[in-house]
């Protein structure tokens, strides 16, 4: 009953006419950069993001968390009709939603995709309003040095679970702790790694660093195999999945939004592994396995449920423990810090008409997406038809601006364009940029935390390693690995890797 | 394409860089309190991070060095070194030129460079968009812009 109490004082914060309008924004913006291939959520995010600064946080949170899950329903419609994944997690649904769309069942399969992912959604925030109230009242009492331990495990896991090797992701989470020590000592005021100039006393901007990164990154990697793409458009009319269709995607539907809510509590690239595991589940479960790969919908429904339940439960660690576990995340934070808000186990009791607020608007998101996805489909493919020679000027050109408004600083835009050169050349040869982005916004809790548990410990090492936190944290960590070791046995890489470079 | 290069020289090259900044870390951080063990100043984590981040570069480097020579990466397209100059000239000339003239050359050069459309279709597209950037950023939604010449 107090869960829907508070649900009634969300709806009363998301249902104002103001936070409608960015809930609608978010999902229009995040459908829109899910479509076009080449920018994501990421991208999508990180370009809004300086327009948030004045607005209040929870109408920021409501758009940024708008353009995040709009844009994993925007991904599909580009996997189903042009078989290019729209963002990463996309990527299991080129192989069969492609398929339909080229025997002429485009409809189905983005009706499926549409459906699934307002299913898997909305029950993701439904475990995310169930389980994050008791899990912040037993975070509250962490103290510095399992609040430590459990963020080292965050990032270690990411360094594990990413699609590259361990040790170069690790490089990665190594270098964000670095960039996240410029600026100012958070406990002695000491000046560190500023070169002198006082514009570096606060840190290097997230902004231009995440724009950079993700953004104008993206960009330049998409100059280089700019092509025409070639959707196949969908009639309205043949919309409507036939009977066996629905028989055949509703446990898809119900088994893809169980291993997506799993997943997304999990850190590191959770959207892209619960698809993956979604896809191998329902096809060892099928009758047909031989259908899969051939246009089976139980192949489009399962992942898709799965991506889009992710998007809700990967909430959970972000506004219970104020940990990101992905970069879409760590640019909700960002935004939540810049307003002054802390998420974390007190977001609940100091905010709740940011936490309250942000999970009504998420169910009111999913239905302005489903009605998006749906009858004005063929409007989003027309995105498609835009050359990439002018997509990509306008998209350079709006974060130039975005970098600047937020500190009228020319250095940020600096560090923005040496963000996207490193980011391009990292990703060149594959450094998953994500970890660093991660670290980098962790990295001072990490090292406060580390300090403080040091001075109350009298420099004894073992506090890390006391106390019944600690032990839960290393017994997630082995849950974790295990849970991880189990995609790792289901193929994805492997999966991911044939995906990434699909037959002519 | 400009170039292209292997794999393994290429991911050698970036993780030397790291190798880089894990020593200025370590160099730089020796210069601040690294206070004691029971009170750790400043210099304490960056030096951890350092260090944590040299082992790992040399394990990298360590590694490539085991592997045969992958393929080739094609590296520095045309369009992107084009691209990543105007991003440098747009840092350089913002505030001197002002912003709606820099964002305008900014169109200017990328549109002509990547559409390949007669140069006088790209100016005419590049004042419409710097005329519209300007309309939605600093009238519409009041972001403070570098007036410059203006």
């Amino acid at each position: 009953v107090g869960a829907l109490d508070h649900l009634a004082v969300g709806f009363a914060v998301a249902f104002t006419w103001k936070n409608l309008f960015y809930c609608l924004v978010g999902c229009v913006w995040g459908t829109m950069v899910g479509v076009l291939p080449g920018l994501g959520p990421l991208a999508g995010m990180t370009l809004l993001l300086p327009l948030t600064f004045s607005l209040d946080p929870t109408a920021a949170v409501i758009m940024l968390a708008g353009i995040f899950y709009g844009a994993m329903y925007g991904g599909s419609t580009t996997s189903i009709l042009v078989r290019i994944p729209g963002e990463a997690a996309s990527v299991v649904t080129c192989i069969d939603g492609y398929e339909m769309a080229r025997q002429g069942r485009a409809g189905p399969a983005l009706m499926i995709a549409a459906v699934g992912s307002f299913i898997g959604g909305s029950l993701s925030i439904v475990g995310l309003m169930l389980f994050a109230p008791p899990m912040a009242d037993a975070m509250l009492r962490v103290g510095p040095a399992a609040e430590f331990v459990l963020m080292v495990l965050a990032l270690l896991v990411i360094s594990f679970v990413s699609s590259g090797p361990p040790i170069k992701t690790l490089a990665m989470v190594l270098l964000g702790l670095a960039l996240a020590m410029v600026g100012l000592d958070p406990l002695t005021a000491w000046p560190r790694f500023t070169f002198g100039q006082l514009e570096l006393a606060d840190g290097i901007s997230f902004v231009a660093l995440a724009i950079g990164l993700f953004g104008v990154s993206e960009i330049l990697l998409n100059l280089e195999r700019s092509a025409d793409l070639q959707a196949i458009r969908p009639r309205l009319r043949d919309l409507f999945p036939r009977a066996s269709d629905l028989r055949e995607a509703a446990p898809a539907i119900g088994r893809g939004s169980l291993i997506g809510f799993v997943f997304g509590i999990i850190p590191g690239v959770s959207h892209i592994i619960s698809t993956f595991v979604a896809y191998a589940v329902e096809k060892r479960v099928s009758k047909t396995p031989e259908a899969f790969g051939k246009g089976a919908i139980a192949g489009v429904a399962g992942p898709e449920t799965a991506n889009n339940a992710t998007t809700g439960s990967s909430m959970i660690p972000l506004l219970v423990l104020g940990i990101p576990s992905i970069p879409a995340t760590a640019i909700l934070l960002s935004a939540l810090l810049i307003h002054g808000v802390q998420p974390g186990p007190q977001l609940l009791s100091d905010h709740p008409e940011v936490f309250w607020g942000l999970i009504a608007s998420m169910y009111i998101g999913n239905l302005i997406l489903l009605v998006l996805n749906l009858p004005l489909v063929g409007l989003f493919v027309n995105l498609l038809r835009v050359p990439y020679a002018y997509l990509a000027p306008a998209v350079l050109l709006v974060s130039v601006v975005g970098v600047y408004s937020v500190k009228a600083s020319t250095l940020d835009i600096g560090i923005m364009v040496a963000a996207g050169a490193v980011g391009y050349a990292l990703r060149k040869f594959e450094f998953d940029v994500a970890p660093l982005l991660l670290a980098l916004v962790l990295g001072e809790r990490i090292e406060v935390s580390f300090r403080r548990a040091l001075t109350i410990s009298d420099g004894d090492y073992a506090i890390f390693f006391r106390g019944a936190a600690a032990r839960v944290f290393i017994v997630a960590l082995v849950l974790i690995i295990v849970l991880q070791g189990a995609a790792w046995a289901l193929g994805y890489r492997k999966r991911l890797a044939a995906s990434a470079d699909p037959p002519g | 394409m400009i170039s292209g290069v292997s794999s393994r020289r290429g991911e050698a090259a970036v993780t030397l860089v790291l190798l880089g900044v894990a020593l200025y870390l370590i160099w730089t951080a020796r210069g601040m309190p690294a206070g004691t063990v029971a009170l750790p100043g400043p210099g304490f984590f960056p030096i951890a991070v350092g260090t944590l981040l040299a082992l790992v570069s040399i394990g990298i480097l360590v590694r490539l060095a085991r592997q045969q020579d992958g393929a080739r990466i094609a590296f520095g397209h045309r369009d992107v070194a084009i691209a990543l100059g105007a991003l440098v000239g747009v840092v350089i000339l913002f505030e001197p030129l002002g912003a709606v003239v820099t964002l305008g050359l900014l169109l200017f050069v990328l549109v002509a460079a990547f559409a390949r459309i007669a140069l006088w279709r790209a100016a005419l597209g590049a004042l419409g968009g710097a005329a519209f950037a300007w309309l939605v950023f600093v009238q519409l939604l009041g972001v403070q812009l570098p007036r410059g010449v203006f």
